[in-house]
């Protein structure tokens, strides 16, 4: 199965310290998912670790999610970094990972996997965080007070697999208009 | 001559946050200073991450503007850098310049000519539908526009290549809208 693939191409947690943090979830968890960080973990040797939730309808937690983004170093058994195929990097469960805020204007290249459901067409014109849903899902418009990113273009990442060919995966641009 | 406008951004968080700023190419020729909306992404087809930018209006949007900042190298027919009077700088229609999104509390002084209409007893310049791509005067805060309160009048001082200096009439704002 081949995993999100996220490329922060511009996005102000690179610059702001503050919007970054370690998190750890019940459930395994890829690149480019979206997550409440509501309470820290109460994992003895955590104590700087928040708790990674499912965005949910009930609270309003469907703003002020982070995202996923951890070096994609696979997972072999208990051996990182033998597999060059990112499409195969996915954060077990509860493995710590880094995340960040996602801010107004952030431009972030996600490849298809990212997204719930299909792109299918210039008329799904924006993602939206929904309820039970670890990841943004494709809408025709945005949805109001929700984390909701706007299609930009249609691109491309190029990433190795360990083969002689290279592999170009469908990716999005897109752009961050709702917090 | 047309003079026009120099921006001077004193404190404006794209300085540190780099998803702050972007490029963009206009069909109008644009001043530093001037404030855009963007609308398309990729356009030039040499360059797949230049947005087009247009001049804010009921339209096209009066929030959430960027604002151009070039370095005014100055275009002398084909040349560059020849004038030192940053007066005369612009960037022409169709060439990729330099934007940032200004932010709450950002600081940025403006001369006379980046502003639309004239100062009188007015504190506040906003986004309108009728100041094309510069912010306008206005007496108060604009609802739900980008908007910048008035600080201080103050000089910017240039040179103009000879030997004596220039000072040109400027006046500093803090952004309160967005």
């Amino acid at each position: 199965m081949a995993y999100g693939v996220l490329i922060p191409k511009q996005i102000a947690a690179q610059n702001v310290d503050a919007w970054n943090r370690s998190a750890v979830c019940a459930g395994a968890i890829e690149n480019g998912m979206i997550f409440s960080l509501l309470t820290k973990s109460a994992t003895s040797g955590e104590s700087e670790v928040w708790t990674a939730l499912v965005p949910a309808s009930s609270g309003s937690h469907l703003t002020d999610l982070w995202m996923a983004y951890d070096p994609e170093l696979v997972y072999t058994s208990s051996y990182r970094g033998l597999d060059p195929d990112v499409r195969n990097f996915i954060v077990p469960a509860t493995k710590i990972f880094s995340a960040f805020r996602p801010m107004l204007h952030d431009i972030l290249l996600m490849s298809e996997d990212c997204f719930s459901g299909a792109w299918g067409g210039a008329t799904n014109t924006h993602a939206n965080a929904t309820n039970s849903t670890w990841q943004l899902v494709w809408g025709t418009s945005q949805t109001g007070s929700v984390l909701s990113v706007a299609y930009l273009a249609t691109s491309y990442i190029s990433i190795g697999t360990g083969a002689i060919d290279t592999q170009r995966l469908t990716a999005y641009t897109v752009e961050v208009v709702g917090i | 001559m047309t003079v026009h406008g120099i921006l001077l951004p004193e404190q404006i968080a794209a300085q540190n946050i780099d998803s702050y700023t972007r490029s963009a190419v206009s069909a109008a020729s644009v001043d530093n200073g001037n404030i855009v909306m963007l609308t398309t992404y990729g356009v030039l087809a040499a360059n797949k991450e230049v947005f087009t930018a247009v001049a804010p209006s009921t339209g096209n949007g009066l929030t959430g503007v960027w604002m151009v900042y070039e370095p005014e190298l100055v275009w002398t027919g084909s040349y560059r850098g020849l004038d030192p009077d940053i007066r005369n700088f612009y960037t022409a229609a169709g060439k990729v310049f330099s934007i940032f999104h200004p932010q709450l509390h950002d600081i940025i002084t403006l001369s006379t000519d980046a502003i639309s209409g004239t100062i009188g007893a007015n504190t506040f310049i906003n986004a309108t539908n009728t100041g094309g791509l510069q912010p306008e005067w206005a007496s108060t805060i604009g609802s739900s526009v980008f908007a910048a309160k008035l600080l201080a009048t103050k000089y910017l001082s240039i040179g103009t290549g000879a030997m004596d200096t220039q000072r040109v009439v400027a006046y500093q704002f803090e952004v309160v809208a967005l």
